[in-house]
């Protein structure tokens, strides 16, 4: 199969009450480097192993959560192809400029019925720092932190679960991989994936629109989730649980939170999807399982705090 | 008028003192002894004591509300919309986002 159409979470924009707190966070523990800082502040960075300008923006505020999500798109064929059916569908299409963010061509922009905002773009440029691409070594530099690969998925928290879902696989071509399922059929959980991963976006039911979950980032395998949570507990950094697993996508995982409060995630694992592979589907019964293999039961805070 | 005193800090400027002091929590008989270089929160979580609830610890989600109704304490950046500016004035606080400079009387809150 070729990867067509949206081809993976490009970037987030997250705020963060503390611009200085965040860059000691999200650049020495977790591991990204900076790429650069616009004139507004917004601080532009990425993972070692990713080719593009950047993959997470931070902007100062005094509210936590999420700006925006972004997704690549393979052309601008199938951008132009995106914002008429988005049209068509009766949903609202921003245009944001090239170099509203650098290095970033034209975007086309939505808000999803759960009340995030969802960007689309064709173009960015490659960063000077990506992965060597002749005779290549592994890095440039020795990677730092908890050495995050890339950052890889959101899960976010809306109340309109169902109006999302319609729009990422009517429009947007994504699958549901897998889902935790009341017995009346009410989804409360949604795995999308547009590639062959297990998971590129995921949304829980939640009665408040527009929060954040968690952004996550992957790294290499399982003892990079022992040396991260080495990490956090050296810097006292905010644990919320792991390392553990989960049913759902099978990831090895820890979960934290940045200085201003919003959860991080590094994983490793989960499994490959292919177009045609039936959706994996947990019941009510089994969803501690679902959530932390291990444990088998949910914990309060990883699923009622967000921001 | 309620004897909550909030020393706002500049930035740069030393705001954490080791002194210890003592917290009470209203309609119970503890006095839990803080150091004034660990949050209201952190300093709970590591009594292993649960009368607050325990959400991200970093002033953004809001979980650890609580009043202060007297004492002196100073405040680590939190997000607005989870403490007001006028919920500020009247003692509000994230106890994640809450160091004591004194002894502190305060108010646990349903959130």
């Amino acid at each position: 199969m070729a990867l067509t159409g949206v081809l993976r979470p490009g970037f987030a924009q997250v705020r963060v009450l503390s611009m200085e707190d965040a860059l000691v966070h999200y650049r020495d523990r977790i591991g990204l480097n900076v790429v650069s800082t616009g004139d507004d502040g917004r601080v532009y960075m990425k993972a070692y192993d990713e080719f593009d300008h950047h993959s997470i923006v931070l902007r100062e505020c005094d509210e936590a959560g999420l700006d925006m999500m972004a997704f690549k798109v393979e052309n601008e064929i199938a951008l132009k192809e995106y914002e008429e059916k988005l049209l068509k569908e009766g949903i609202a299409v921003d245009h944001i400029a090239i170099g509203e963010q650098p290095g970033v061509g034209r975007r086309i922009s939505f808000v999803a019925p759960t009340g995030h905002r969802f960007d689309l773009y064709a173009e960015m440029e490659l960063s000077t720092k990506g992965p060597l691409v002749k005779n290549p070594d592994l890095w440039r530099t020795e990677p730092k932190g908890m050495k995050a690969l890339r950052f890889d998925h959101c899960l976010l928290y809306g109340s309109d679960v169902d109006g999302t879902k319609k729009i990422f696989e009517d429009i947007l071509g994504f699958t549901m991989t897998e889902c935790i399922k009341e017995e009346d059929g009410t989804l409360i959980a949604i795995f999308l994936s547009c590639g062959n991963k297990a998971h590129d976006l995921a949304l829980v039911r939640h009665e408040e629109d527009n929060k954040l979950h968690h952004v996550s980032f992957l790294v290499e395998d399982w003892t990079s989730i022992r040396d991260a949570a080495d990490i956090i507990t050296r810097y006292d950094i905010s644990r919320d649980i792991g390392p553990t697993r989960h049913g759902i996508t099978r990831g090895q995982t820890i979960y934290f939170f940045d200085p201003s409060g919003n959860r991080n995630e590094v994983f490793s694992g989960g499994y490959s999807f292919y177009p045609g592979d039936p959706t994996r589907v947990w019941e009510m019964p089994n969803v501690g399982k679902a959530i932390f293999y291990y444990e088998q039961q949910l914990n309060d805070r990883f699923m009622n705090v967000v921001t | 008028m309620a004897g909550h005193k909030n020393i706002f800090f500049k930035k740069n400027m030393t705001r954490h003192t080791k002194k210890e002091f003592r917290i009470f929590i209203e309609g119970h008989d503890d006095q839990i002894p803080c150091p004034g270089d660990k949050s209201v929160l952190k300093n709970m979580e590591m009594r292993g004591l649960t009368h607050i609830a325990v959400g991200c610890r970093g002033g953004g989600c809001g979980v650890c509300k609580v009043r202060v109704i007297s004492g002196a304490y100073t405040i680590s950046k939190m997000a607005v919309g989870k403490v007001t500016k006028e919920e500020r004035k009247l003692g509000y606080a994230l106890a994640c986002c809450l160091y004591t400079r004194g002894d502190l009387k305060i108010r646990l809150i349903q959130i």
